[in-house]
Formats: C-alpha cells, structure tokens, sequence
C-alpha cells in the first residue's frame, strides 16, 4: 500500500513472456494530431478575413456585410476552430515567448498575434467589427442597449488594463495564461467545459444582451492595445465621408458610446483652471506610479503562488514546518521523486523574485496609465463635428443607418450605379 | 435613452416581421428550456453521480471483508452497470444539449437582428445641447470616478499584499540581503564551507575552511587519508560537496563524472555524458595540453554538472543519475575548450567563449534542474581559456568574466552585462579575482590589472581603474591575494607578489619548479603546486618565507580543491585525499 | 489625412512621427517574435517518467471526457493472469465480474491468449484516463500501462488544464511530429 506513491517507472517484475501459440504482440496506436496545413489555411482565412473587414468597414461601409463577416468569423473561428487560437489568448503566448528562451513560438500564434495589430494601425479596429469570434458573439446578442454613463466606462476601461499587465505577468513568469484559461465564451464555441466556466460564459451573454460588448469595452486585454492603434491608425470608420451636417440624429446610435459629441472651446477661466488641474495631475504622476510599484512590487508572495513550483515549495516547507497536516499530489510526487528540497526552495526564491520585479513594472505600467488617463479627462477637447471616437469605435457600422448625409450619399451612389 | 423604433408599426405588421421575431422567442424559449436541462444534468454529474461511486466503492470494500456475499456482489455489479450506464447517458445528452443551446441562441440572435434590421432608426429627440459646462462637470465626474475605481483597485492590491506577508513557514529562511526584498536562502551561506566549483565557490583560490594540513608526504604514507585512481585523464580540478568528491576525465570516445566518496575514496558512480546526435561525431582536434576534459564541473550540491571541450555539457543528480544533457556545439577554440563551470543557486553558468574573431561567444545560465536555458547574452570576445567565477559585492552576486580585451561583470538573475573594462588582448588563460572590492586581472607576460567594483555600469575602462602594474605575468595559473596582496605565477616558477592598494612590486621569487595549477591561499599560507608533485607552502606575508615542502610521487596539473580538515589533489593517475588520519 | 495643398501642422506631424514609430515598433517585435518562432508546432504530451497517475487527468480536462486515456505497451507487460492493474487488491476471484475491477469504467478488456497468459486491451471509448489501474500496474507490475494525451481527441488549448493542475509537473509541449513519449521504446 505504501509503496503506491512510488509509481514513477514501475519495475520489470514479469519477463514478458515467450508466446508459444503464435500470438503477435500488439502495437501502441498513435493517433496523430491534425496535419501542419491546416495551421497554414487558419493564418491564410484569417488574413483574408482581416482585409475583407477592413475594406467592408471603409469602403463598402455596409453593417449587412459586417454582420455576415461577422457570422462568418463566429462559425469558423470560434464554432469551428474551438476559438483557439485566437488573438486575445496570443497574448500569452507572446509574453512566455519574450521573456522564456526554452519556449518555441508557434508561427501561426504571431500570424494571429501580429495581423490585427497591423491592420488596426492602418484600418482601425475591423478585427473587433466582424473577424474575433468573442466581439461577435456579444455584437449578434445586444438587444437593448443600455447606455453606461461616461465616467463610470472610463473608470471601468481601467480593469482591461489591469488584466493586461496580470496577464503578461503570470504568462511570462511561467504560471499561466489566464487569458486562456478565463476565455469567456471557449465554452459555448468547444460545447464544453467545466461547470464554472458556463456559468461566467453565460453571465457575460446575459449581460451582453443589455451592455454592448462588456468584455471588448471593460476587460478585453487585446482590445486595450488595438484602442491605442487605431488612435493614429492612418483611415478609419466614419459616420459619413461627407460633411457632418450637425442633425444630432447619431447622437444615440452608438451602444457603445462611441459617437462623440461636438464640444466648443473652453471660456478664458476655465481654460486656466483646467490647465492648473492638469499641472498638478502631472505632478501626481510620479506619486501614482510609485505608489503602484509599491503595490505591485509588495504583492509578488501572492502573485507567485500562482506559479506551481511555489506553490509547491510552500507547500513543502509548511510540511516541514508540521504547519499542514498530510501531504497534496504535488508534495507527495515531489517527494516520490527524490529532488532536492534546498534546490527547490532556490527555484522558488527566484521566481518569486521575478514576480517582485514583475509585480513593480506592473504597479508602475498602471500607475503611469492611470495617471494618464486622469490627465486626459481633464485636457478640454475642442471637436467640429459628430464622430466616431478614435479608440473606442470597433468599427461595427451601427451608426452608419442614423446618418442622412450618409444616406443621401447612397441613393446617390446607387442612382450612379443604375445609370 | 435606447434605441427607439417609435415610426415602425407598419413594418411590424408584415408577416416577415412578424415571423422572424417569432422564431426568435420560440428560439429563445427552447434555449432557456434546454438551458435548465443541461444545468439539471450538469448537476447530477458534479453531485448525485459522484455520491453513488463512493456509495459502490463502500460496497466494494465491505465485499472484501465478507467474499462469500453473493447478495452484495449482484449489487454491485448491478450499481456499476448503472452507474456506468447514467453517465454515459448524461454525456450524450450534454453533447446535444449544449449543441442545441448554442444553436437556438444562434438561431434567435439572428432571427432577431433580422427582423430589426428591417426597421428604420427613428429620430432621436436630441438631449440639451452640449455646453462647456457640461463637459467641464463631466470630465470632472470621470476624474472622480477614476480615482475612486483606482482607489479600489489599490486597496485590492494592498489587501492582497498584506495578507501575503510571509506564514511562519517561509520566515523560516533568513531575510535576503540582496537588493531584492525576497526572503531566501543565501548562497554565500550555502556554499561557505563547500568547494563547488574551479578555485573554490568565488573562483578565488582562497580557501576559508579549518584545519587544512600543511605537512604530507607519500613515501612516507604521511598525512595520506586515501588515494584512488582516476580512470580518465583529464586536466580539469575537482569539487567537493559534503562527504562527494566530483571530477571529470576524458578521451577521444568518453566523456565521463566520477563521484568519490570523500572518507573513504570509494568511486561511488560514474557518468556518461553523450548527448543525442553526438554518438558517431568527428573528434575535434583538441591540442594535447589542453585535452578533453581540462573544463571543471560545478555542484550546487543537488547537481553536479560536467561540460566538456566538445561542448557537450550533462548534469546528474547525487546519484549518478543524469538528470539532462545537451550538445552545445563543438566550440571553435585555438587550443581547446577548458573554460570551468560557475554555479550560482539553481543556475550553472557556461561561459562559451568561441572564434578567432568577435561574435560566436555568449554566456548562458542553466537551470541545473531540467536544463531549460534561463538566459543568454552575446559576448564581444573571441575564444578564451579563462573562467566565469561568481563574487558577492554589497549591491549583490555578479558573475565576473575575462575575455580579450574586455573583463565584464553580469547579473546571475538576468544575464544582464553590469560594466566592462578594456584591458585585456590575445589569448587569455588566467582567471579574473575578487579581492578587496578589486577585480584583478592579468594580460599574460604584460601587466596586472585592478578595477573598482563601485557598480557603476557601461565602460568603466578608465572610470574604474585603480592601477596596473607591469610585471613577469604568468600565462596560465591565475593570481590569488589575502586582500593586502596579490601573487601571480609563470609556469617556470617565477612568484610576484604585488600591493593590493597601489599595485606596486612588493617582491619577486624564483621558485625551482615547473607549475601549472594555479597558488591557493589557505589562511596565512601560500599553497604553489608544481607540476612534479612537490608543493611549497609559504607564508603570505611581504616577504618571501619558505615554511615546508610536501611531495606527492604523480605528476599533477589540477588546482587544489578543499573541505574542512582535506585537501584533494588531482594528479595525472589519481585522486589524492590528503589531512589526518585517524 | 493632410490636405497636399496646405502646409503641414504640428499635430499633423506629431500624429505622422508616432505612426511611424509604432509601425517601426511593430515591425520590429514582428521580427524578433519571428526569430523565436518556428513552423514547428507542439502539442500536450505525458511524461509517463514523472506521472503520478494522480487522477487530475480525468476532471480537469476542458473536454467532458478527458483526452488523456490509458495506453498500453503490450511489450512490456507480463500477460499476467492476475494483473494488477486489472484487478482490484485482493479479488474475490479471477473473472470480469464488476466487484473485482479496479477500472471505474469497465474499460479494459482481459482476453485469454494462451495458458497462463492473458491480454489486457484499453477500450478508449470508454476510458477517463482516471490513472487507477495505471498506479495498480505500476506498483506490483511491468508498468506496462500508462497515461498519454490522444492527439485525435485532444484539442491542444493554448494552455492545457490538466498540464496546470498537475502535481508532477509531468505535462509538457512535444513537437507535434513526434507527439507521443511511449513507455518501453528506446
């Protein structure tokens, strides 16, 4: 009984036998995985679908098309591929890829990891319009949108930052891929998961329902990196080509409030009133970085545990200490296989040193951009025109129907058209 | 404030419409439908089925206390079919299930975003105009909502800091004292009374163990603990970890680690190191002095680990049992590979000095654990006969390199290069030291070098220069000093010795002895080993004393190496365990 | 973008110089993220060398049923009559009956070959690679059964849950070429 932990190898304890009745001793099988090709045809559909979104978002600017590319990309990417690999989990894998020398990356994962980023730097955001198969699932459910009041979505934009800077830590620390392993919808795409993983699955569709895309707006990772591309991406969505002619019709038309509001310049006295808020907020600047990495860098004993090898260590030094009663699996397979606890305890003390360092850059990264956010809000924005907010527009075409100018520039095209 | 359709209810009434938002709620009701099913199911595989294994696996374990109940073996075989059969049941029915779940939400989005995409956008009763005021009260709002949002996220992250103080188990380890507010187990304390790699744990020849003796002699069986054969060659030195002796030997075809037992001279286990792809590989052509195994091993005393001049580096555990190997190329190198191994924690340092020209080295850690890479930096040097040695400084541990011209430190953590010094050229043999916040290093028959280890980065060729000083250097054996002074030795036996402050020659000596392994300090005393055998023991004082002569009958190239009460030297046959016989 | 005829402004230029900095960024982690790639590509494998045959396996697989099965490599093992592995400790008797099976499943099927020799085949449709009778083999037997990841149901997730949760750290990325670490060969 005792000696059932010491499973490892197992020993040769029956010399297999000489077969005297002519029995062929079976192979192993080995089902192998899915041919290289289809690596290949993922990055080349994926391209395809990438130039086709922007060109439907630009040029054809119809939200018929976008919703079929959508659908599109929702059926293949994610129905048919089980939603991985994706671009929002890539991000993992990038951050193991730059900071682990031993890990391969896989050229399909940069293809999916470096394409949107591309695009989105010349097109604007039309991977979040109609090709990542978590955007659509949330976009084809939105059925009364509620409108999240500005500060509170400025506020809440806030998390997907944080996400960001965990998810790069844990990935390039080795832990984990937490954007993977929280992916909200993988479960409805693979039919399939654990009980805890429908339940978040299915609240973020209930919510979807009402709140226009909670996980692209408030938590998605990728999509903070794609809203800072497509701030300078060289074309972009517009309400209309022409003119704005100031009828206030697409006031509303946004469910994500992306559609911004003409705003006239500041008077004299408030312009210098916002000038002193901004002096002093850039003063708070160094304070509120330090401050985060204070924090970050103080977190890193919890941060690490989420790496195996300290938890194990933990584990096995509060054995020793009889702070625990009995042994896990993990102490107990340690123990089985006769490693070196000292060793062990060296390997933990430097992960958990990565994570301190980790943690500060993390706590500063934040701070710095919360600071600049803070910063922003009060900078007075001088805007002629209705428009689609640089960042924040995923370029989905709702709004392009609330524009007269825009539909008035249709009739005409197609009265061109029939001439 | 949503989306108003107030002018459609006229396309309302088409059957279109009318159809498509039908489909969509009987869409949407099956799915709520299928949705409470699927949670039913999924309930009684995380509840009611796992109840009844245990519930059969009781019944199996009172069968074995009574074998003969016929009753209990039917129910059992009776409760494993169904059990066997429920969950299969229960997962075909999960399968449909959730295809029909994604499939009628898919069917009543759609339904839905049809039939609204028939209707017109309507008019929007436009809000007051926006003002300044507004935006004014708005950015003002957003500030504060930020900061409160902030002030939550801090708060998270403080709680989660503070409740990650240290349990009673982790404070057991003694407080880092490296810049890092890690807690850990400290290295120097670790290795204090090991010698786990060439010239001791600081590559310094110094050793700080007791009672090393100082008289032996063979033909006299005296002082002569144990002698054991070596059955390799090899010009490489031994280690030492607790009660294991590690030293590596070998040959055109081998390349092996013997483990002796330190009391008694035991070989305990050899290992072979032969990477995969490596079986049938052209022998490089290694010159005959430098040879296959002139490259020390290292042990961070749960890994011993072995490189060699083919470039193949292994590591095994205190069993013998190789734990990883790996074929890093065969270096190109004028007289051979025998650059020794650095150990530091969990990582072994390989410092892979190759090429006529710049650009092929670099210096990579290892995780003697598995093997994974755990840094590696490009180094501007071309090949080179010296080795990395680890040093602690009061900022923390560096690795110290020599390499023509630059003498560079790096951050064991990262790999990261700390400064570096232009003083070297050609071919380097002699390995840098540590001595009194001075790194010392020497150009062969030129001058000795002295660096300030006052961290400061980059180019530190003249910043942190403390003095050179010309002088008979020696062309292989590395220098040793007590922290005053500093000796170097040529291999016909010339003995400088220099002042650590100002670099100037306090004397020279000329020795009658042929030496290759490089002087050790051993407290007040001068170790010199020459090539014959015979080693002169000589106080380290300014002036040249003579204090005895020890003999040994084997030739012997290897640096002495150390535990408390012994001293192990290697000669071309042998392992020699030398200190008090009980 | 700017008008040809009209000068240049300063948040023109500003907007221009980042754009062409973030290109130049991206184009340059493209390519140092292309020197550590490869076409290669890996999947989840076992380390039959380090499993513990602990039973995460069985739960913690994204899939309903676990990609990971039992496989046998018939080579190794000794046709034993009372194998255990197939048997629980101490059997009422050497049959098939369900009291005396140490699979939760009913998964491996005990076939006779020749006098006193039987054959156990995994039946995978049924296996949960649960690991029971793996540990039951290992530890009065060949070893000859262990665990693996089967490539033809395994969807090989960016990062597999099992390999997470496993306490012998034994899951690792394999090229998919050579995708199986079989016990018993070379």
């Amino acid at each position: 009984m005792l000696m059932l932990s010491m499973t490892a190898w197992g020993v040769q304890r029956f010399p297999p036998p000489q077969f005297e009745s002519g029995y062929q001793i079976p192979q192993t099988t080995t089902p192998m995985p899915h041919p290289p090709i289809r690596d290949v045809i993922d990055s080349a559909v994926f391209l395809v679908a990438l130039g086709m979104a922007s060109w439907l978002t630009l040029k054809k600017r119809s939200r018929k098309w976008i919703v079929g590319l959508m659908l599109f990309s929702l059926f293949y990417f994610g129905f048919f591929r089980n939603g991985c690999v994706c671009s929002v989990g890539s991000i993992g894998n990038i951050a193991l890829a730059a900071f682990n020398s031993e890990y391969t990356l896989p050229a399909v994962v940069l293809v999916f990891f470096l394409a949107p980023l591309v695009f989105t730097l010349f097109f604007g955001r039309g991977f979040c319009a109609a090709v990542c198969p978590l955007g659509a699932m949330q976009d084809i459910v939105l059925i009364r949108p509620v409108r999240v009041p500005e500060p509170l979505e400025a506020a809440l934009r806030l998390l997907a930052y944080v996400y960001l800077a965990f998810a790069v830590l844990f990935a390039a620390t080795g832990s984990l891929f937490v954007i993977c392993r929280y992916d909200p919808f993988v479960t409805f795409f693979r039919f399939n998961g654990n009980w805890n993983l429908w339940v978040l699955g299915i609240s973020f569709l209930l919510i979807s329902l009402f709140v226009g895309r909670p996980y692209c707006r408030f938590l998605c990772p990728y999509g903070v990196i794609l809203r800072q591309l497509s701030r300078i991406s060289r074309w972009r969505v517009k309400i209309t080509p022409d003119e704005c002619i100031q009828c206030r019709l697409c006031e509303q038309a946004c469910p994500f409030g992306a559609v911004v509001k003409p705003s006239k310049p500041l008077p004299p006295a408030e312009n210098a009133r916002s000038k002193r808020t901004i002096a002093f907020l850039i003063v708070l600047l160094p304070i509120l970085a330090a401050l985060g990495g204070w924090i970050g860098s103080a977190m890193h004993p919890t941060l690490a545990r989420a790496h195996p090898t300290v938890r194990l260590a933990n584990r096995i030094d509060a054995e020793m200490a009889g702070l625990v009663q009995g042994q896990t699996d993990a102490s107990e397979a340690f123990r089985a296989s006769g490693q070196d606890v000292q060793l062990l305890r060296l390997e933990a003390v430097s992960i958990r040193y990565r994570f301190w360092v980790g943690g500060m850059m993390a706590g500063i990264a934040l701070g710095l951009i919360a600071g600049g956010k803070l910063i922003a809000s009060a900078v007075p924005v001088v805007r002629k025109e209705y428009e689609a907010h640089r960042a924040g527009c995923f370029a989905c075409g709702r709004c392009f129907a609330y524009c007269p100018v825009e539909q008035k520039r249709r009739i005409d095209q197609s009265i061109m058209n029939t001439k | 404030m949503t989306m108003d359709y107030i002018d459609n209810t006229q396309i309302k009434m088409r059957p279109l419409y009318q159809g498509l938002m039908g489909c969509s709620v009987v869409a949407a009701v099956l799915g709520v439908v299928a949705a409470v099913l699927l949670a039913v199911a999924g309930y009684q595989i995380r509840v009611t089925d796992p109840a009844q294994a245990d519930l059969l696996q009781k019944h199996k374990e009172q069968l074995q206390t009574r074998p003969s109940d016929q009753a209990l073996a039917e129910q059992i075989r009776q409760m494993d079919a169904d059990i066997r059969r429920n969950e299969l049941r229960r997962q075909q029915f999960i399968h449909t299930g959730t295809i029909y779940l994604a499939g009628s939400i898919v069917i009543a989005a759609v339904c839905f975003i049809a039939a609204r995409s028939m209707l017109k956008p309507a008019p929007v009763v436009p809000t007051a105009d926006s003002c300044p005021a507004e935006q004014i009260q708005r950015a003002r709002q957003t500030r504060l909502v930020v900061t409160v949002t902030l002030a939550l996220l801090g708060a998270v992250g403080l709680y989660a800091a503070l409740t990650a103080r240290p349990k009673q188990a982790d404070t057991q380890s003694q407080p880092h004292s490296q810049s890092s507010a890690v807690e850990a187990v400290d290295w120097a304390e670790v290795v204090a009374q090991q010698w786990p790699s060439f010239r001791g744990p600081w590559g310094d020849g110094v050793c700080r163990m007791p009672d090393i003796p100082s008289v032996w002699n063979e033909k006299e069986n005296k002082a002569i603990v144990w002698k054991s054969e070596v059955p390799l060659p090899g010009f490489s030195s031994p280690i030492v970890w607790d009660d294991r002796v590690y030293l590596t030997g070998a040959t055109e075809t081998e390349q092996k680690l013997f483990c002796y037992d330190a009391k008694d001279g035991k070989l305990l286990w050899t290992g072979q190191i032969q990477p995969d792809g490596t079986a049938g590989r052209e022998a490089p052509n290694i010159m005959e002095d430098t040879g296959f195994a002139a490259n020390t091993p290292a042990t961070n005393g749960s890994r011993i680990c072995a490189i060699f001049a083919t470039g193949d580096i292994g590591c095994f555990d205190r069993d013998g049992k190789i734990q990883w190997q790996k074929a890093l190329g065969v270096p190109e190198s004028a007289y051979g590979y025998a650059t020794s191994l650095a150990v530091f924690e969990n990582k072994i340092i390989v410092q892979f000095d190759q090429g006529s020209e710049e650009g092929l080295s670099e210096i990579l850690a290892f995780n003697s654990a598995d093997g994974a890479i755990l840094w590696r930096t490009k180094r501007p040097t071309p090949n080179t006969w010296t080795s990395p040695t680890i040093v602690k400084t009061d900022k923390g541990y560096q690795i110290l390199t020599s390499g023509s011209p630059w003498v560079m430190g790096y951050d064991p953590a990262t790999g990261q290069e700390l400064w570096r010094a232009s003083c070297l050229g050609s071919d380097i043999a002699p390995t840098q030291i540590l001595a009194a916040g001075l790194v010392v290093a020497l150009q062969p028959y030129d001058k000795l070098y002295a660096y300030r280890l006052d961290n400061a980065g980059g180019d530190v060729t003249e910043s942190a220069k403390a003095w050179d000083g010309p002088g008979d250097m020696p062309d292989i054996a590395s220098p040793v000093s007590n922290g005053e002074l500093v000796w170097t030795l040529t291999v016909s036996g010339g003995l400088s010795c220099f002042d650590l402050a100002d670099g100037k020659e306090v004397y020279v000596q000329s020795l009658d002895l042929e030496c290759h392994a490089s002087p050790v300090l051993v407290g007040d005393k001068l170790y010199i080993l020459g090539q014959d055998g015979q080693m002169i023991i000589a106080q380290a004082g300014r002036t040249y004393e003579e204090l005895g002569r020890n003999i040994i009958d084997e030739e012997c190239y290897a640096s002495p190496a150390f535990a408390p009460g012994r001293m192990f030297l290697r000669s071309t046959k042998s392992l020699y365990c030398i200190g008090k016989v009980d | 973008m700017t008008q040809p005829n009209k000068p240049i402004n300063r948040r023109d230029f500003l907007r221009d110089g980042l754009w062409g900095a973030c290109f130049a960024g991206l184009a340059g982690t493209g390519a140092v993220l292309a020197s550590k790639s490869s076409q290669q590509r890996f999947v989840w494998q076992i380390d039959p060398a380090k499993c513990t045959a602990c039973g995460n396996c069985a739960t913690f697989c994204v899939l309903q049923e676990s990609a990971v099965k039992c496989v046998h490599a018939y080579q190794m093992c000794g046709y034993c009559d009372l194998c255990t592995g197939y048997y629980r400790p101490e059997p009422s008797a050497l049959d098939t009956a369900a009291e005396n099976q140490l699979c939760p499943r009913g998964a491996i099927i005990r076939t006779y070959v020749e006098d006193p020799y039987f054959q156990y085949t995994i039946d995978e449709s049924l296996c949960n690679g649960c690991g029971k009778c793996v540990k039951g083999c290992a530890a009065f037997g060949n070893g000859s059964l262990f665990l693996q990841v089967r490539h033809d149901l395994c969807v090989n997730c960016n990062e597999c849950a099992i390999a997470a949760a496993c306490p012998a750290q034994a899951f690792k990325r394999v090229p998919a070429d050579k995708p199986y670490l079989l016990k018993g060969q070379g």
